[in-house]
């Protein structure tokens, strides 16, 4: 068997499927890329942790006796990169595989393709056509509010939701939760729920496309996203999501409105004395103006005016800064909008003059007064 | 010896204490009495959680009917006479309070026969005055009875408890005294209902079973371990069988129950991962002590013991607890004898049980000969040594260096980290290896113990968890303390909705977090409400910090040195060292340059 590739080919072939391969595993087989043998110029490449499952093609040349394969992929991906010529030959014989360029040869052993998981496809129809750059910056918009940590398995993650001619995505962890949602053409109402590893995987895979439209399908267990000619498939995580519209408040009693980078900067400063202190800083919301307050036993206090625009009553309330700076800095508008319910309820907040996503954050616990 | 009143150089001695903080503390103080007097049968029988009524009745040596009128008058003992006698108490009582103070609050009957004698008195008290005295004919020993407790004292009685918690603390002191005396019949009856009926027993086994019921007997394993300055006896349970709450560990010291958080951990560390997290084990221990080396505080609510060497005793039930586990079930000591050979004198036998492998300090006392001293150990027991781990061993080797204090000033070159575990600076001219869980759970606790309230974190999500009914009990008694550690909670019929959380702790915690507090929280009244906050303070440290195992990046890893720098923390909130100082002396002898 031997064929010759383009380096570039390869190359953006492997970094397509990376995203899958397992690092950790006990199955030696999975820290693999599959070669699979589709026509004389054309090989899949397929990488799966059993969870996520990526597929995409490469067109060889020269090609004779083609069959399939399996090589270390981090191996491979290396040795690629590092080639000198925009050749590279492949030649396999026995159990393994020579990879040649210029004067430069590798020998890698290969494993059994027949041991390699098969690749799980979506079998039902749900597919929708969506603009890839839209669902890369939904990704962006609400990933990072998913819960880190893998033993909260319910929260490790993000919440996709068809419902109404939309589709929705929320992600959560104990203590905020970031919804973005965009138009739809199809009607279809379901919803399931996807792991932050694969998400990752997602966000990674869709920077490496060329073309903009991504067709999206499920079925009752996996979630494909097709571009290019990549596919990658996910599994479906078994649990029920929170129910997240009970969190959503349904009215404001105060709403702010703010220059956002304006707010950041205060909001910056005041931390510096919370990060040594509390963990809090205390709003004092009166009339146009806000007093940003910070205390530390030892470091002292910070306080800090900022004008802004209000509607309904004053207000006193306790905020993370941490929450509140991650959440201002995804937003992309100038003016952000702050909606408060009470001094112990959550706080929303969303961008002006765009729609289709806010965040909300629950503050720091204030004893009544 | 009879009945004295003491002598006002004495009283002023000892400590005063309250004497009666609720029904457990009477119940408590009769029993002790009834052992002090050598009874072999007690029974004890409460209603409505001891409120309304409580009976404690022994056939210990009574009381003469003088005798018995002196009883109650404060300062009145038989258990001892001079000052000096405080030095070498072996009875429970000493201070000659319990009675008076008991009989103070409550309206109650003592009735006494007097060993030898077939006539006894009976005394109606309503507080401190005699209502009815009468005679009757019994056998000897002592029933004391307590109807309306605190009834002329409203404002204390207003703080009891309600009577399932009352009730419940009185049956843990009832299982304790059962558990730690097998040899005395216990009887208990709750409402009208008899819950214990234990017999005379050479062994605590049954009783253990009958008051764990979770337990099966193939689930015990005994310990029975000791060492030159002190011996474990008891029973652990193995992992398989475990609970959500400490409520089944137990310590006695020289048959005193103690409650001491650092006995808990050694239990716990002894299973180490044979436990999951959030799940404690059943096992009471019997810890005999000299009590030279102990101070058991004597004040009348405190359950807390000071070890001279309390780190000596830690590692030697955590070893108890290992080996007996891993033999499941045979007595350990002889596997470090077995290993010597044969031939070594008695007097070299005997001087190698002292077990000095589980007292490093002691056996290295300057630092700079520390090798060379163990080079000579090692010779002489070598047998001894091999039966080791070799953790073990380097623990042992540098124990010593925990005297030294570091002046941290200036700055440290960053290694690296060590196997997902220490993080190794150099630092002038030493190379320091850093405990990553023990210097992240001491800035944890040094930042709660800054900040005097504890910031609460609202949840998105409100997290419900079941209890026990006591602990539900429990947790809308100490409401206000559990605000004031920075949890928000709520009840909904038998669940606990947790709704904030204390601001440094990780949501993964949430729930075993809240449930050492509970349990913590279970002390508070008898023990100090400091003790208890500091408790759980270390409680929450303990919890989250970062574990053995979790990945640090560099940067994480070296703000966790500056922390420790800045600060200057050497030993970790129980106690154990942060770091291990090695220098160049140090190296240089080791590869004998
Ligand atoms: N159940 C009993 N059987 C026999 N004698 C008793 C009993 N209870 C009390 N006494 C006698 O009454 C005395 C006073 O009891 P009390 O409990 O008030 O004091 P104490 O036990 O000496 O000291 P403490 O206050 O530390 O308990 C005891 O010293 C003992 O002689
Ligand atoms: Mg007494």
């Amino acid at each position: 068997m031997k064929f010759s590739v383009e380096k570039k080919q390869i190359s953006f072939g492997m970094d397509k499927v990376s995203g899958a391969v397992a690092s950790k595993t006990i199955r030696p087989i999975l820290s693999g890329v599959m070669f699979k043998n589709k026509d004389e110029s054309t090989y899949e490449l397929i990488s799966t942790d059993l969870e996520t499952y990526i597929k995409t093609e490469i067109t060889v040349y020269n090609s004779s006796e083609l069959e399939s394969f399996v090589v270390e992929a981090v191996l491979l991906k290396e040795i690629v990169k590092n080639l000198p010529e925009d050749e590279i030959v492949f030649e396999k014989d026995g159990r393994n595989i020579f990879v040649k360029s210029g004067k430069a040869t590798f020998k890698l052993p290969t494993m059994n393709p027949e041991e390699f998981p098969e690749f799980q496809n979506t079998n039902v129809d749900n597919e929708i056509t969506f603009s890839l750059s839209v669902l890369e910056l939904m990704l962006e918009r609400s990933v990072f509010c998913a819960n880190r940590d893998e033993l909260m398995k319910h929260l490790n993650g993000l919440f996709w939701e068809y419902s109404g001619g939309y589709l929705r995505l929320v992600a959560a962890d104990g203590f905020r939760m970031a919804l973005a949602e965009e138009k739809i053409t199809k009607e279809i109402e379901s919803s399931f729920f996807l792991t932050l590893k694969s998400m990752t995987e997602l966000l990674n895979t869709l920077k490496t496309s060329n073309s903009d439209e991504l067709k999206v399908n499920f079925d009752d267990t996996k979630v494909s996203f097709k571009f290019d000619k990549t596919t990658l498939v996910t599994r479906i995580v078994d649990i029920e999501f929170p129910n997240y519209k009970g969190i959503i408040p349904k009215g404001f009693k105060t709403k702010i409105f703010v220059n956002r980078n304006e707010f950041i900067q205060s909001i910056r400063r005041s931390e510096i004395t919370a990060r040594l202190g509390s963990h809090s800083i205390l709003m004092n919301i009166n009339d146009n103006i806000i007093k940003l307050k910070s205390s530390s036993p030892e470091q002292g206090e910070a306080d800090e005016d900022i004008f802004v625009k209000k509607e309904g009553e004053d207000l006193k309330i306790s905020l993370n800064p941490k929450y509140l700076l991650e959440s201002l800095r995804k937003v992309d508008s100038e003016e952000v909008e702050l909606g408060f319910v009470g001094y112990n309820l959550p706080v929303q907040i969303s961008p002006i003059d765009i729609e289709g996503y806010f965040y909300i954050v629950m503050p720091i616990r204030l004893i009544d007064e | 010896m009879k009945i004295k009143r003491l002598s006002q150089n004495v009283i002023s001695k000892i400590a005063a204490g309250e004497v009666v903080t609720g029904g457990y503390s009477i119940v408590k103080e009769l029993i002790e009495n009834s052992i002090d007097a050598g009874s072999s049968k007690i029974s004890i029988e409460i209603k409505n959680g001891g409120k309304e009524y409580i009976k404690v009745k022994d056939n210990g040596s009574g009381m003469s009917p003088d005798e018995l009128k002196l009883a109650i008058l404060p300062h009145t003992t038989s258990k001892i006479e001079k000052i000096k006698d405080l030095d070498s108490i072996s009875t429970f009582g000493f201070r000659g309070e319990a009675l008076h103070t008991i009989t103070s609050v409550c309206r109650s009957k003592i009735s006494s026969v007097e060993e030898g004698s077939e006539v006894g008195l009976s005394l109606e008290l309503s507080g401190m005055n005699i209502q009815r005295e009468s005679s009757f004919s019994g056998t000897s020993g002592t029933s004391i009875e307590i109807f309306d407790l605190l009834f002329n004292t409203p404002a204390r009685r207003k703080f009891l408890k309600s009577s399932m918690m009352e009730g419940r603390m009185i049956t843990e002191v009832v299982q304790r005294f059962s558990l730690c005396y097998p040899q005395i019949e216990f009887e208990y009856i709750k409402d009208g209902q008899k819950v214990y009926n234990f017999v005379k027993a050479v062994d605590r086994k049954e009783r253990i079973l009958r008051i764990f019921p979770i337990l099966n007997e193939e689930d015990l394993i005994q310990i029975d371990d000791f060492g030159s300055k002190l011996s474990v006896k008891g029973y652990i349970s193995l992992p398989r069988t475990s609970r959500g709450n400490r409520v089944g560990e137990m310590f006695f010291v020289n048959n005193r129950y103690v409650k001491q958080n650092s006995l808990n951990n050694a239990l716990e560390r002894g299973y180490g991962e044979m436990l999951n997290k959030g799940r404690f084990p059943i096992a009471i221990l019997m810890i005999e002590i000299d009590p030279e080396q102990v101070d058991v505080n004597i004040h009348p609510q405190k359950l807390e013991v000071k070890f001279s060497n309390n780190a000596e005793i830690n590692e030697f039930i955590k070893k108890a607890v290992r080996t007996s586990l891993k033999g499941s079930g045979g007595f350990n000591l002889d596997i470090s004898h077995n290993t010597f050979n044969k031939t070594i004198s008695t007097d070299e036998l005997e001087r190698l049980s002292d077990r000095k492998e589980v007292y490093p300090e002691k056996t290295f006392k300057a630092d700079n000969s520390h090798y060379v001293n163990n080079q000579k150990t090692g010779d002489k027991y070598n047998g001894f040594q091999n039966s080791f781990s070799s953790i073990e061993m380097e623990r042992k080797i540098f124990r010593p260096f925990k005297e030294e204090k570091i002046n941290f000033t200036g700055t440290y070159d960053f290694i690296g980290v060590f196997g997902e575990r220490y993080i190794l600076i150099q630092f002038e001219k030493n190379l320091l290896i850093v405990d990553q869980h023990a210097a992240h759970e001491r800035i944890l606790y040094e930042k709660f113990k800054e900040n005097k309230t504890i910031e609460s974190q609202k949840l998105l999500l409100p997290l419900s968890i079941k209890m026990e009914d006591f602990e539900l009990e429990l947790a809308k008694d100490k409401i206000n303390r559990i605000n004031e550690i920075g949890f928000g909670i709520d009840f909904d019929k038998k669940d606990i909705i947790i709704n904030a959380i204390p601001v440094i702790i990780s949501e993964r915690y949430t729930e075993e977090t809240f449930r050492e507090v509970i349990e913590e929280l279970r002390f508070e009244g008898i023990e100090e409400s400091e003790k208890i906050f500091k408790n759980i303070i270390e409680t929450l440290a303990c919890k989250n910090a970062i574990k053995t195992g979790d990945v640090l990046k560099e940067d994480q890893a070296r703000e966790l040195i500056d922390e420790i720098f800045e600060k200057n923390l050497l030993v970790c909130p129980h106690g154990r060292p942060i770091y291990m100082k090695i220098t160049f002396k140090d190296l240089d002898r080791f590869f004998s340059r």
